[in-house]
């Protein structure tokens, strides 16, 4: 059980060629105690800039309200068929929407009905501790009460088995703990096209 | 003057359009246009649009200030997920109306509910086989005119009628590729096939518009001295039938067998139904700042009564073009080659189209803003056109065409 101590994971990400891997969503769920619920719904945000979603990826947790503020001039209709949330929301102009709760662990992938090439991925987890790594390949997550943990990783671009993303880890004492990750197989290829020039047709 | 007139009224509308589109509420509208002037500088003798067999837009009567291509384009939303899409055209030439429509169509988009795309249009729109023309008002975005395949499409065909798609979105499960496939039925277009018969290919920017005609070019009497082409004559509906894989921003093949099943025996009195058929094939691969595209397309058309059914006259035509592109900040330069064929199998004794032309073009793009552009393009045309003798002109042909395009798009 834990002891009072606390400490920081560090997780790096980098694929065979040594490349940082980025996006890449890391939750942490303690093997033993049960995970604190957070007081009140958290919230998130789901921004569309330039006819892209903004973040690419986004890790929420279960009960966790997202916004699609819709920061372009054009409509977006943003729509998903993932089971952890069906829903289709029309953002016009001058049209605010109440945020979405994601109440089912899972994940959901977002589109555009408009704008074909829109992607991005909003990954709800019941883990207590989560967050995914930035443009170096690296996440840390800080303050981790001292226990064991099941670590995973997620990113639509991998192809690695299983063994690969989960781990299982111990925090001890005030030590920090460096998790480092070497993929084994190539990334698939890059799902988000490029934002295509504004009026152009996507064909 | 006619230019100066219409070119008034074309931008007293646009100006109202625009003014309009302020006020639009929220979203629902959305529009979109180009005031275009040009500075010509041609040796085409007479082009197509005054009746002679030239193969470029402008001709030496029509040179110097011109009308450039002006449209508006408008899309609207009637519910969630049905589309109004309307483009009208203007080119200040002297086709029946100075303000025509190029397209008109109702577009449903559902939202998706699996990993499969649908899309419907029912109206009048363009098939799915140029990769060149993707800017707004089915306009090139590499050059000022498009290549001669598409400048057919631009001249002669529009579907009139409904086509659906459905494309299973494998890019957005890490698959990299999307398959589309696209089909249409449709009618309304049995002329479709005498301007490529009495004239061939052509390189232009001209778009023919839904009420207008094209003038004929070896008019039988002058009663009715237009062709046009958006007519239903034998009651037969034609249909196509595509196949499409994207690789999104880098790389699409699109294949198409296109069937208008024209009686050729049959007529309105005015104009003739035409057999015509086609196969497409289009690749466009796009890498940093370059663009290369490459289309091919090989038909046949027929007219008049026959024993056998296929037609008095028989022509068939081929093209090819290949096209680099390079664009870095505001500048794109564009080269391409055509290929432009045709030749008469049946019925050459009364009337031999025949056209081997090989088409260089280079165009300079220029964006001085987001509102203004400014293109220079040179086109030269290069071979022999054996129905120029039927007017008294030497076969061999040879057509230089500079233009200066000024165009302010909102």
């Amino acid at each position: 059980m834990a002891s009072g101590h606390a400490a920081s994971i560090s997780v790096s990400v980098f694929d065979r060629d040594n490349r940082s891997v980025g996006d890449v969503v890391v939750t942490a769920t303690p093997r033993d105690a049960a995970p604190p619920s957070p007081a009140s719904a958290p919230r998130a945000v789901m921004d569309q800039v330039d006819r892209q979603f903004v973040p690419f990826v986004l890790v929420v947790r279960v009960g966790t309200e997202v916004a699609f503020p819709n920061s372009d001039t054009v409509a977006h209709q943003v729509y998903s068929f993932s089971p952890a949330k069906r829903f289709q929301l029309a953002l016009y102009r001058g049209h605010a929407h109440p945020p979405l709760l994601l109440d089912k662990p899972g994940l959901v992938v977002l589109g555009c009905n408009i704008h074909d090439n829109m992607l991005a991925y909003i990954y709800v987890t019941p883990a207590p501790y989560f967050g995914k790594t930035d443009a170096s390949g690296r996440l840390t997550l800080e303050e981790m009460p001292a226990g064991e943990y099941q670590v995973e990783l997620w990113n639509p671009r991998f192809n690695e088995p299983a063994a690969t993303l989960t781990r299982s880890i111990r925090v001890s004492g005030d030590e920090p703990l460096a998790i480092p990750v070497r993929l084994s197989r190539p990334l698939s290829p890059e799902p988000r096209p490029k934002p295509a020039k504004s009026n152009w047709d996507d064909y | 003057m006619t230019l100066f007139v219409c070119s008034g009224a074309f931008a007293g509308l646009l100006l109202s359009f625009a003014a309009g589109a302020d006020v639009a509420q929220e979203d629902r509208h959305e529009i979109s246009g180009q005031l275009d002037v040009r500075y010509v500088d041609t040796d085409v003798e007479q082009s197509f649009t005054s009746g002679g067999l030239g193969l470029g837009r402008f001709d030496e009567d029509h040179e110097a200030l011109q009308l450039g291509r002006s449209f508006i384009d408008y899309r609207g939303r009637i519910t969630e997920t049905l589309d109004a899409h309307v483009t009208l055209d203007a080119y200040g030439d002297d086709d029946k109306n100075a303000v025509d429509v190029s397209e008109a169509y109702l577009e449903w988009r559902p939202y998706p509910a699996n990993d499969w795309r649908w899309r419907t249009k029912v109206g009048a729109f363009y098939p799915p086989i140029s990769l060149e023309n993707r800017g707004p008002g089915w306009q090139s975005v590499y050059s000022l005119s498009s290549s001669a395949i598409n400048t057919w499409l631009g001249e002669e065909i529009r579907t009139v009628g409904a086509e659906v798609s459905a494309t299973w979105t494998g890019s957005r499960l890490g698959k990299g590729v999307d398959v589309s496939v696209i089909a249409a039925v449709y009618g309304w277009n049995d002329p479709m096939g005498v301007v490529i018969f009495e004239r061939g290919w052509a390189v232009h920017d001209r778009q023919t518009a839904l009420f207008g005609g094209l003038p004929k070019i070896f008019a039988e009497s002058t009663l009715r001295n237009r062709i046009e082409l958006f007519h239903e004559i034998d009651d037969k509906a034609g249909y196509y039938g595509c196949l499409q894989l994207s690789w999104p921003d880098r790389f699409v093949v699109r294949a198409l067998h296109y069937d208008n099943r024209g009686d050729p025996a049959a007529s309105n009195g005015y104009e003739n139904a035409w057999l015509s058929r086609f196969d497409s094939v289009g690749v466009r691969g796009e890498w940093r700042e370059w663009t290369a595209i490459a289309q091919w397309m090989a038909g046949d058309t027929a007219v008049g009564a026959s024993p056998d059914g296929r037609g008095f006259f028989i022509t068939d035509y081929d093209s090819y073009f290949a096209l680099l592109s390079y664009a870095r900040a505001r500048h794109r330069v564009t080269a391409r080659y055509d290929d432009l064929y045709t030749e008469t199998p049946r019925g050459a004794e009364f009337f031999n189209s025949a056209q081997d032309v090989d088409g260089w073009t280079l165009a300079y793009l220029f964006d001085y803003d987001e509102h203004w552009q400014v293109g220079i393009e040179g086109l030269r045309l290069d071979g022999r056109l054996e129905q120029r003798a039927y007017l008294g002109l030497d076969p061999e042909l040879r057509e230089e065409t500079l233009q200066l395009a000024i165009r302010y798009t909102f």
